[in-house]
């Protein structure tokens, strides 16, 4: 199952604002991270006005300009996507985390806003030529395929994450178990999980190379 | 159906409820089994190289510790490569006999395996 967050191209959001700022100080939010719900700089809700709790957190990046985010210079872009929005749903962010305008900003999710518009919900993986797991970072792993033998040029998976797992042990040894699941289960299709510590995470690429 | 080994891999206590974590190797096609060093153990594929025939695949374990690897262990392995393949339905789990429990004898965090290409043994 993919993760289908937040599209991660730079200023990907800056359409969607709907609430621009006036005021404050102009730059980018936050100079070094990004903007959080952990943190308080960020409010998620549904298209209801409900608060609403993501499966994966997002990250943001706001770039402020003199007219705001809206105008010449201005951004909004995600950097972690997140997984769990849906068209409709608003994130404000808190204007102490954006050089405190008159106000909050308002970004409110379109269909092109999700990586749902791209990506598919799964991706289908065939296990049975998969020789092992191999550990790369919290977000990446690759699942190298037999024909790997002309000395580890062979053909393999890559599949990256937007969320970092608790550890690379932990990303590679759940995957592998997912993989090992996948081989015994012969007359059905299980589902990869992935992390299991603070949350679980979704693949948000899966490509051969 | 592929033949799976569980080995144990990176820290004592990576996964929830802080139990160790294992990767899983493919044996299948594995002709031979041989001893690299003190703290590897080299994998011989029947699957050739699809750019030099003269080559196979070679998968190389490489454990943490700098001296955990013995001979008896990879007469071990050799043994439940057979068992595997025999068990369809189940994975049997590696242990390199000296384990104590620490994570000296588990495949590394970074580079749990190696894969190479080979002339026959």
């Amino acid at each position: 199952m993919l993760q289908t967050g937040l599209d991660l191209t730079s200023g990907g959001l800056k359409s969607s604002v709907t609430t621009d700022v006036s005021g404050g100080s102009t730059g980018t939010f936050p100079p070094v991270g990004g903007l959080t719900v952990a943190n308080g700089d960020l409010t998620i809700a549904d298209s209801n006005g409900d608060a609403k709790n993501l499966e994966q957190p997002c990250t943001l990046t706001i770039v402020v300009a003199g007219g705001g985010i809206n105008a010449a210079g201005g951004t909004a872009s995600a950097t972690i996507a997140g997984m769990g929005f849906a068209v409709g749903d608003t994130i404000t962010i808190a204007k102490a985390s954006i050089g405190n305008p008159s106000a909050d900003a308002v970004i409110t999710i379109t269909a092109a806003d999700l990586q749902s518009a791209s990506v598919p919900e799964y991706r289908y993986i065939p296990v049975e030529d998969i020789l092992y797991v191999v550990p790369l970072t919290t977000t990446t792993i690759r699942l190298w395929m037999k024909d790997g033998a002309n000395a580890g040029t062979g053909s393999a998976y890559l599949v990256t994450f937007s969320n970092a797992a608790d550890s690379v042990d932990a990303l590679a040894a759940f995957a592998s178990d997912s993989v090992a699941q996948a081989i015994q289960a012969e007359n059905s299709i299980p589902t990869a999980r992935f992390g299991g510590g603070t949350y679980p995470v979704k693949p948000i690429t899966v490509v051969m190379d | 159906m592929a033949s799976l080994i569980n080995i144990p891999y990176g820290g004592v206590a990576v996964m929830p409820g802080a139990n160790p974590a294992v990767l899983a190797v493919n044996v299948e096609g594995v002709y031979s089994v041989a001893i690299d060093g003190t703290d590897k153990i080299e994998l011989y594929y029947d699957q050739y190289n699809v750019q030099n025939a003269a080559e196979y695949l070679k998968v190389v374990l490489n454990f943490k510790g700098g001296s955990s690897v013995t001979a008896a262990d990879v007469t071990a392995f050799a043994d439940m490569v057979v068992e595997a393949t025999q068990a369809e339905n189940s994975i049997p789990s590696f242990e390199l006999a000296g384990d104590d429990g620490t994570d000296d004898y588990h495949l590394t965090s970074t580079t749990p395996l190696t894969l190479s290409a080979a002339a026959p043994v």
